[in-house]
């Protein structure tokens, strides 16, 4: 007897804590019914919506952060060729100065040497010019004195050469006549 | 002597005068001038007399020298070596007993001479041990050597395309103001620049006297006059000056052929050769054949041009190089001397005008020019890379009408074009300034192998500069070897990396 | 008229004269004017005169400042003969005081001078 009467009591008990606790039991399973139809609708045309745009949402965060991830490597990377090109730009500057200073002594020293030269030829030509003019002037004074001795003799000869002396020209001049 | 000592003056002259004779002696055969003018005496009478013999005219004013050219059955027509303004009707005519001869030797060198060898430089007087015969046969067939050595000339286009070898014959033609005589004078200073010791002769027939003193005092810039004479006849010379002046010339140039050395002439130029001879021809009454030229106008340069050869291994190996030099009058090489003159030469140099206006300096047609001794006067280094170079230019040619449709061809076409272009561009060059063998390998060399395909045409000039600048600078000894030129370019492969890695960083440098 | 050269004149004229025709000499002057070649007389007679020696008649002009003694022509003559190798000769003397002393030979085609001008013309002529 005391279980039963215990079953009842809980029964009972059981009916006054739903009562108690103010559930209306057949306002529950409605309510029930109704969440559940929520649910189902939710479930099935709400749910995958959302849950697809949260899905987008995050892979475009992920894209970006991706994004991001790989310009940040990208720029590391742009630094570093551009840091390659400035010392390979600085290196051949360095060169071509080198080489221009090169050029520019070597032209230096050409043009140090030509003018050199020039100065010697200057000099060597000045050298010879004044020797030609005492060699003309050599030549001038020999003729010119040539010039003067036969006028000279041209005067005199008229009274130098005597019938005499002619005739013995002439015979000296005949003696050993031939054809050439 | 630097000083005037008048007691060996005047001891010279007492020797002079003892050793005058009044005794006479001897009959000496006289003839008489009948006519004079236009620089031709008719004389009659010295029955003795031979062709082209000296005869020696007495005036009131010294001994007026002729030489005879036409002998006749009653006078002889004898063409005055000097002004005939002195020479009149009556004057008495000696024979010379000889023909022409010029003084020839090493004492030549250096100096402005007349045909007749007397100094127009005002320098002591020649005085030389030899003299050499101005007309003289050329030497026969069995002694002559074929031509194999080059002669430099430092121009990359003929080194290239058309070389040159000692003992050849190349005529420089083209009409006026467009280079011809520089092609000669650079040529004249790269044998002095690379001391190859071959000795220039350079004969002014007619030519203006200012251009040949700017001449002179180019060659004493150089320092190439030391070895070169020059044989001077200006346009107000007779004309029998103007007609020996070639001969004289050749006889000074084969004295050093014929003691085994080497020589150039440079004939300057042979039209007006040509014309002087008509003019004497005509005066001495010679029937004119076609333009009014004498018969033997052919016979005149021929006989020249023979004498320049190779002489063989036993009469010394020397070599006697001519380049005669023929003004044409637009551009018609088709005329009676210029034809003439190209069925002499072993080859020409076609100049052009419309090259020479373009900006291509030295205006050579690519195109008319001919070496007819070609390879076998080549370096072989220059000849490894000039194949290339040639046909290069050929197949740009007959491209070059379509360039101007630059993005309309296809890939191969518009290759060759460039390719043309940057080659045309490298062989324009600056004057007096002749490039050695190595410096015209290495840049053809480059061009061809398409290193500087990406340098602009506009810069090609540069670009080779710098890289020749680096090469001597960074590898002397390298360049030096390659100076000597005697194996084939890709024969020298430590020289061929050198040369293509200074290339590619020079390219970088002129990039487009 | 074919047009005759003075070498053919002169060996003509040169035989007639020897065979005794002297009128040849006014045939020549005739046929002169008659061709307009008068000019040319002078050196037709040298070429005459040099025609004449190839036939073995030597015609001298001898010029001296004063006239010759007689010893003198003759030694001149016989020179003459001897160097010329030939027998006849014809003497032309002529004075000259500009030739200042000495005596100057002329034949057709040759000449010696041995005058004292002709020696001072050669000092001024000469070089040294």
């Amino acid at each position: 007897m005391i279980p039963a009467v215990t079953s009842l009591a809980a029964e009972a008990a059981q009916k006054t804590i739903l009562e108690e606790l103010g559930i209306d039991w057949q306002l529950l399973l409605l309510q029930m019914v109704a969440f559940l139809l929520l649910l189902f609708v939710l479930t099935k045309f709400v749910f995958p919506k959302l849950n697809a745009m949260l899905d987008k949402r995050e892979q475009a965060i992920a894209d970006s952060l991706k994004a991001a991830a790989d310009a940040e490597k990208n720029a590391l990377k742009a630094q570093a060729d551009i840091e390659q090109m400035l010392k390979g730009a600085r290196r051949d500057a360095d060169e071509i100065l080198a080489s221009a200073k090169v050029e520019a002594n070597a032209m230096i020293d050409q043009a140090e040497k030509r003018s050199q030269e020039r100065a010697d030829q200057i000099i060597a030509a000045a050298e010879v010019e004044l020797q030609n003019e005492v060699a003309k002037a050599r030549v001038a004074l020999q003729q010119e004195t040539l010039t003067l001795v036969a006028a000279a003799t041209e005067k005199v000869i008229g009274s130098v050469v005597t019938d005499k002396v002619d005739e013995q020209l002439i015979r000296s001049a005949v003696e050993g006549i031939k054809i050439a | 002597m630097s000083e005037l000592q008048v007691a060996e003056l005047s001891k010279a002259l007492r020797s002079a005068i003892a050793n005058l004779s009044t005794d006479g002696e001897t009959f000496e055969e006289v003839g008489i001038v009948t006519r004079v003018g236009d620089g031709v005496a008719w004389i009659h009478g010295l029955s003795r007399c031979g062709f082209n013999e000296v005869v020696s005219i007495e005036t009131h004013a010294g001994n007026v020298e002729a030489f005879a050219l036409n002998l006749m059955e009653d006078e002889i027509g004898a063409v005055l070596l000097g002004s005939d303004s002195a020479v009149a009707a009556g004057n008495k005519v000696r024979l010379g007993g000889e023909v022409l001869s010029v003084p020839v030797g090493k004492e030549l060198l250096g100096r402005i001479v007349n045909p007749l060898g007397q100094a127009l430089d005002g320098g002591p007087p020649i005085v030389t041990k030899q003299r050499g015969l101005v007309e003289r046969s050329a030497i026969g067939v069995m002694g002559r050597k074929h031509v194999h050595e080059p002669l430099m000339t430092g121009i990359m286009a003929i080194d290239a395309m058309f070389p040159i070898g000692r003992g050849q014959r190349e005529l420089i033609i083209g009409d006026r103001q467009t280079g011809k005589t520089a092609i000669a004078l650079d040529t004249m200073i790269n044998q002095a620049k690379q001391k190859t010791g071959v000795v220039n002769v350079y004969v002014a027939v007619g030519q203006k006297l200012s251009k040949v003193a700017r001449l002179v005092e180019r060659l004493k810039q150089e320092g190439v006059m030391e070895q070169t004479i020059v044989v001077a006849t200006g346009p107000s010379d007779p004309a029998s000056m103007l007609y020996l002046a070639p001969y004289a010339g050749t006889a000074m140039g084969e004295y050093f052929r014929d003691n085994g050395q080497h020589a150039l002439m440079v004939y300057d130029d042979l039209t007006k050769h040509a014309v002087a001879y008509r003019q004497m021809s005509l005066l001495l009454r010679r029937p004119p054949g076609r333009e009014a030229f004498p018969g033997d106008v052919f016979y005149l340069h021929s006989r020249l041009l023979e004498r320049s050869a190779k002489l063989s291994d036993d009469l010394g190996a020397g070599s006697l190089t001519a380049l005669p030099i023929i003004e044409t009058q637009a551009g018609d090489i088709s005329a009676y001397i210029p034809t003439n003159v190209i069925s002499i030469t072993d080859g020409q140099i076609f100049m052009e005008t419309d090259l020479f206006y373009q900006g291509i300096r030295p205006a050579i047609s690519a195109g008319l020019s001919v070496s007819r001794v070609g390879g076998d006067a080549q370096t072989p280094a220059v000849k490894s890379v000039s194949g290339q170079l040639k046909l290069g230019l050929s197949q740009f040619r007959e491209l070059a009408a379509f360039a101007q449709f630059g993005s309309d061809l296809d890939e191969a076409t518009k290759h060759q074009i460039e390719r043309g272009q940057r080659l045309t561009e490298l062989l324009k060059q600056p004057q007096y300034q002749p490039l050695a063998i190595w410096e015209q390998a290495v840049s053809v060399y480059v061009v061809n192998e398409g290193l500087f395909d990406d340098v602009v045409t506009a810069k090609i000039k540069d670009a080779q500069a710098d890289l020749l600048t680096r090469l001597w600078s960074q590898h002397k000894s390298e360049m030096e070897t390659l100076n000597k030129g005697d194996k084939k370019f890709n024969e020298y492969a430590q020289i061929v990396t050198i040369v293509r890695e200074t290339a590619e960083k020079v390219a970088k440098g002129f990039e487009a | 008229m074919s047009l005759f050269s003075r070498r053919q004149l002169a060996n003509y004229v040169a035989d007639q004269l020897l065979a005794g025709r002297s009128a040849v000499i006014d045939e020549l002057a005739a046929y002169l004017v008659e061709t307009r070649r008068i000019k040319e007389a002078d050196t037709l007679v040298m070429s005459i005169e040099s025609a004449l020696l190839t036939r073995g008649v030597l015609v001298a002009e001898v010029s001296s400042t004063r006239p010759l003694s007689d010893s003198t022509r003759t030694l001149i003559a016989s020179k003459l003969r001897q160097a010329f190798q030939t027998q006849k000769l014809h003497l032309r003397e002529r004075t000259d005081p500009s030739l200042l002393g000495g005596i100057l030979v002329r034949t057709a085609d040759h000449e010696m001078d041995g005058t004292l001008r002709h020696a001072l013309n050669q000092l001024k002529a000469l070089k040294v």
